[in-house]
């Protein structure tokens, strides 16, 4: 039955517009003005639509053409690709067991503990890891008292902190397209290749992966995509020394320099697409095999 | 000879259920060994233990006389055929059944020669290439015993492979598992659930009710002489008379049941005054003009029910309160069809039936 039997033309017609307008109102029209601003120089308002309103690609000539912000912009990509890549590894064998489990009760109590935390608020949750990893907090406390290091160790000096927050926060975004997928692999297929002599990494390589690919490379898009945009981790763990590419984008806009920072999220976006791309072309899936 | 495989006072226990028990039984090399047995009669966990995937509670499991004990599945010399057959969807046929060899580090080209070989045997030559969904339902199990046998297994263990299939396509594998394995000379170990393919296929039988092994015979043997009343009854149709034995002399016995004294076999030498069942196949009687004179084991009912099928015509014949009395007779165009409510006189021989003890049926 078409939607239009199911639910009359004016039912079909309301569902539309309404989505339409939504979509055209929050999403397409903010980023077209985002756009437009990116293009367009920094000038007071009174200047706005005078000779010296142009689009231009000078925005984007200061935002990259500056050895400094050049190489936030990297570090953020470096890290943001870390943050992917241990999640993965961290993820993956949580999201196989959970997977493989079943029905058992302890599922259940796992999934609740992993659900739990994203109760809380990013910023406190960040918060306390801020609390976690400081010099007398939690973590150097066991450090020291088991003699395992000499001194307390600077976990926001050289961005580990913001490598753990990042990993921590969006765990969750990784676990679930990894778990659904995983857990529509029929379990005889594992257990024919088991019997046919695979040892275990070759039955994940050959079996479970080719299977949970989609699942898998939509769980690291949204990882990577939320770790690159991400401003509260940065921010509150990154240490005093340390500037986020989000950090610049806030500074820009906080000095009411829209274009600039309009220029600095619009090649944020671009790094985020590229890397759909590239991830899409390694895992071998297509578009709507991620979008389901 | 060693026999290929060997199940020593095999049991498994999961907390208080007992799935099998104490079973024990002896594989000669190129047998085709068929498990039989209604659903939850333990076949599958004696596969299952089998293959590695479950370990028995007591008891030794010996290829080639070797103990299995701790041995994964992934290492010993049997080949699993799944019920869905778990084929993997996303590699192509040929990469499928080069599986085992690919995962034992064979080249590419070995490979791709050991599954055109098998393509030949399993009759589907040229599909390499081809993907899994492709395929028909017959095609895929061919592709699934392909597979098991690239790795020359020792024992290919084969867990109800055709239940999924129609009545045509399964008749039709019957006859293609039975050849291959006799071409490969692979021992083959069914489990099934039907009789007609167990005793159809296979070389010997076992068949199974609650965990035990009620009789390992060929297939005449089960068929001819049920060890156990549910061999009796669940191995083909079977009459049951109830009633006590009152003489008995040379493997014979009378039994008086409420179609009177019967005379049969007495295998188990059951004496005089004890409560027995007697059983005696539809096909077994002789019917009306066909009773031959001074016949033992006359019974005179009337005509219930009369249903054509074909092959044979089914007659059902009551007398008073007894249980009814199935009779079969070969539509062979000689016989007038009974017509229910007329009087109808059967007789059986007494080597054709047999007294058992009592016990549960099927």
């Amino acid at each position: 039955m078409s939607s239009g039997q199911r639910f009359g033309m004016l039912g079909l017609l309301y569902v539309t517009l309404t989505c339409a307008i939504w979509m055209l109102l929050l999403i397409v029209a903010p980023a077209a003005m985002m756009m437009d601003f990116a293009f367009r120089p920094f000038l007071p308002p009174t200047e706005w639509g005078s000779a010296a309103d142009v689009y231009t690609l000078r925005n984007f000539a200061m935002a990259l053409g500056d050895e400094f912000n050049r190489a936030i912009f990297l570090k953020t990509v470096w890290a943001s690709v870390v943050t992917t890549a241990i999640a993965f590894v961290v993820c993956y064998p949580i999201s196989y067991i959970l997977a493989r489990a079943g029905r058992s009760s302890w599922v259940g109590i796992a999934m609740i503990a992993l659900l739990v935390p994203f109760w809380i608020n990013e910023v406190l949750r960040s918060f306390a890891w801020q609390l976690l990893l400081a010099h007398d907090g939690f973590f150097n406390q066991v450090l020291v008292g088991l003699r395992l290091v000499a001194e307390p160790v600077d976990f926001f000096g050289r961005n580990v902190g913001v490598l753990i927050g990042l990993v921590y926060t969006y765990i969750l975004f990784m676990i679930f397209p990894m778990y659904s997928a995983m857990e529509s692999l029929d379990q005889n297929q594992i257990e024919a290749a088991r019997d046919l002599g695979a040892p275990w990494w070759r039955i994940h390589w050959d079996v479970v992966i080719p299977h949970a690919k989609s699942g898998l490379a939509s769980g690291c898009i949204v990882t990577f995509m939320l770790a690159a945009g991400s401003y509260a981790v940065p921010q509150m763990l990154g240490g005093t020394r340390s500037l986020w590419f989000t950090q610049l984008i806030y500074n820009q806009f906080e000095a009411i320099n829209w274009n600039m920072g309009a220029a600095y999220a619009m090649c944020l976006v671009v790094l985020c697409v590229a890397f759909i791309l590239i991830m899409m072309s390694l895992f071998r899936v297509r578009l709507r095999d991620i979008a389901r | 000879m060693t026999s290929a495989l060997d199940l020593v006072h095999v049991t498994k226990t999961y907390d208080e259920a007992v799935a099998v028990r104490d079973v024990s039984v002896s594989i000669a090399k190129g047998e085709f060994f068929s498990f039989l047995g209604p659903s939850g009669c333990g076949k599958t966990t004696i596969l299952r233990m089998i293959s590695g995937f479950i370990a028995p509670t007591r008891g030794e499991i010996r290829l080639d006389g070797k103990d299995l004990a701790g041995v994964g599945p992934h290492k010993r010399a049997t080949a699993l055929i799944f019920q869905n057959l778990a084929l993997f969807p996303l590699m192509s046929v040929a990469d499928n059944i080069a599986y085992g060899l690919r995962v034992r580090g064979a080249t590419a080209v070995a490979q791709r020669r050991k599954a055109d070989e098998l393509l030949d045997l399993i009759a589907l030559p040229g599909y390499g290439d081809k993907r899994i969904d492709e395929l028909s339902g017959g095609q895929k199990q061919r592709v699934a015993i392909a597979r098991a046998l690239a790795v020359q297994p020792a024992v290919l263990l084969l867990d109800e492979p055709l239940s999924s299939l129609d009545l045509k396509l399964r008749q039709h594998m019957r006859a293609e598992l039975r050849s291959l394995q006799k071409r490969t000379r692979v021992t083959f170990v069914y489990i099934t659930h039907d009789q007609g393919e167990a005793l159809a296929m296979s070389d010997r039988v076992a068949v199974m009710s609650n965990g035990r092994i009620e009789q390992i015979g060929t297939s005449t043997e089960i068929y001819d002489h049920p060890a156990t009343p549910f061999v009796a009854t669940f191995v083909g149709e079977n009459n049951v008379f109830e009633g006590r034995v009152s003489a008995h002399e040379n493997g014979m016995a009378v039994l008086d049941s409420g179609f009177g004294p019967l005379r049969a076999r007495n295998p188990e030498g059951i004496g005089a005054g004890m409560p027995a069942l007697l059983f005696i196949r539809p096909e077994r009687f002789r019917v009306a003009g066909r009773v031959p004179a001074g016949a033992a084991n006359v019974i005179e009912a009337l005509v219930a029910d009369s249903v054509f099928e074909g092959v044979a015509l089914n007659v059902l014949l009551r007398r008073n309160d007894a249980p009814p009395l199935r009779v079969s007779m070969s539509n062979d165009g000689e016989m007038a069809i009974p017509v229910p409510g007329a009087a109808l006189r059967v007789a059986f021989a007494p080597e054709d039936a047999v007294i058992l003890r009592k016990g549960s049926t099927a």
